[in-house]
C-alpha cells in the first residue's frame, strides 16, 4: 500500500493506494499513530485509490478514532469505493466515523 | 467445466499477498464479477490471517492449502490447515452497535467473512481444520 501525506492549514491528509489489509496495517498504524502523537487532531484519510480493507486495517482506524476522541480530535474519511463501503456497513463502522464524498466536502466539515 | 485454483502455502503472513495475487489471477482468468472476487479476497485475508497468527502451539513451519472450485453457480473454497483445531463459527459475534469507546475488533474478521459468504461450515478431519465457504454466484 502507499500512504501519501499532505498537509494543508485545516488538516492532515494521508492519501491511501492499494490494500489495507494484514500485511500492509501495521505500516498504517505506526504512520497513523505517529501523526496523532505528534498533536495532528484534525486528520483525512482519502479512500479513493483504496482498493482493498480487511478487519486488521479497521483495527486501526477504530485505534485511531478512540484515541483522537480522547484529544478532542477529528478523523474524517472520505472517497470510499462502494464495496469498501460495504465492509464498513457490515462492520457497524459507519455509524463511528465521519464519511464525505471527496477531500474538499472532508476538509470543509471537520473543521 | 469448473475450473480450479490449488494454492500451497506456509504459515508466513507475508505468503498473504502471494495468495492474494493468484487469486486476482483467477479473477481476471475467469471474469469472475467484483461482487465475487472482493468476497473471496477478503475471506482469504481474515481467514488465513487468523490461522497464521492464532493458530498454531509451535513456531514450526506448516502448510496450509487453499482450494478454490468455480462451477456455473458457486464458487466454493476450502481452506486446511493443521493448526490447533478450531472452529470459526464459535466465535461470537461483536456488537457492531456499540459507540466508538466500546467497540473492540474482537471476532470481527470472522463476522466479515461470514457475511459476505453465502455459506460456511467447519470439520475436523484427519487432524485438520477444514473450512468450506460457499459463494453463490449470480448472473
Amino acid at each position: 500500500m502507499e500512504i501519501n501525506q499532505t498537509k494543508t492549514d485545516e488538516a492532515i491528509v494521508l492519501h491511501l493506494e492499494g490494500r489495507l489489509d494484514t500485511n500492509t496495517a501495521s505500516s498504517f498504524e505506526e504512520k497513523l499513530m505517529a501523526l496523532i502523537n505528534n498533536n495532528e487532531n484534525k486528520i483525512i484519510l482519502d479512500f479513493s485509490a483504496l482498493d482493498f480493507i480487511s478487519s486488521s486495517g479497521l483495527r486501526v482506524l477504530l485505534m485511531a478514532g478512540k484515541k483522537l476522541k480522547t484529544i478532542n480530535g477529528k478523523l474524517g474519511l472520505c472517497a470510499l469505493k462502494d464495496h469498501i463501503k460495504e465492509v464498513f456497513d457490515v462492520a457497524g463502522f459507519t455509524m463511528l466515523f465521519s464519511m464525505f464524498p471527496d477531500q474538499d466536502e472532508a476538509i470543509k466539515n471537520i473543521q | 467445466m469448473d475450473e480450479k485454483l490449488f494454492i500451497r502455502l506456509k504459515n508466513n503472513i507475508s505468503e498473504i499477498a502471494r495468495v492474494s495475487q493468484l487469486l486476482n489471477d483467477f479473477r481476471l482468468e475467469n471474469n469472475l464479477p467484483g461482487e465475487i472476487s472482493n468476497a473471496i479476497d477478503l475471506a482469504l485475508d481474515e481467514i488465513l490471517n487468523n490461522i497464521i497468527n492464532y493458530g498454531y502451539d509451535d513456531k514450526n513451519e506448516h502448510e496450509i492449502t487453499v482450494q478454490i472450485i468455480l462451477s456455473d453457480n458457486t464458487l466454493s473454497m476450502i481452506i486446511e490447515d493443521d493448526g490447533r483445531p478450531f472452529n470459526p463459527l464459535d466465535v461470537p459475534e461483536p456488537n457492531t452497535e456499540d459507540s466508538l469507546e466500546d467497540r473492540t475488533v474482537g471476532g470481527l474478521g470472522l463476522y466479515l467473512v461470514r457475511n459476505v459468504m453465502d455459506n460456511m461450515q467447519y470439520t475436523y478431519e484427519n487432524n485438520k481444520n477444514v473450512i468450506k465457504m460457499i459463494k453463490n454466484v449470480r448472473g
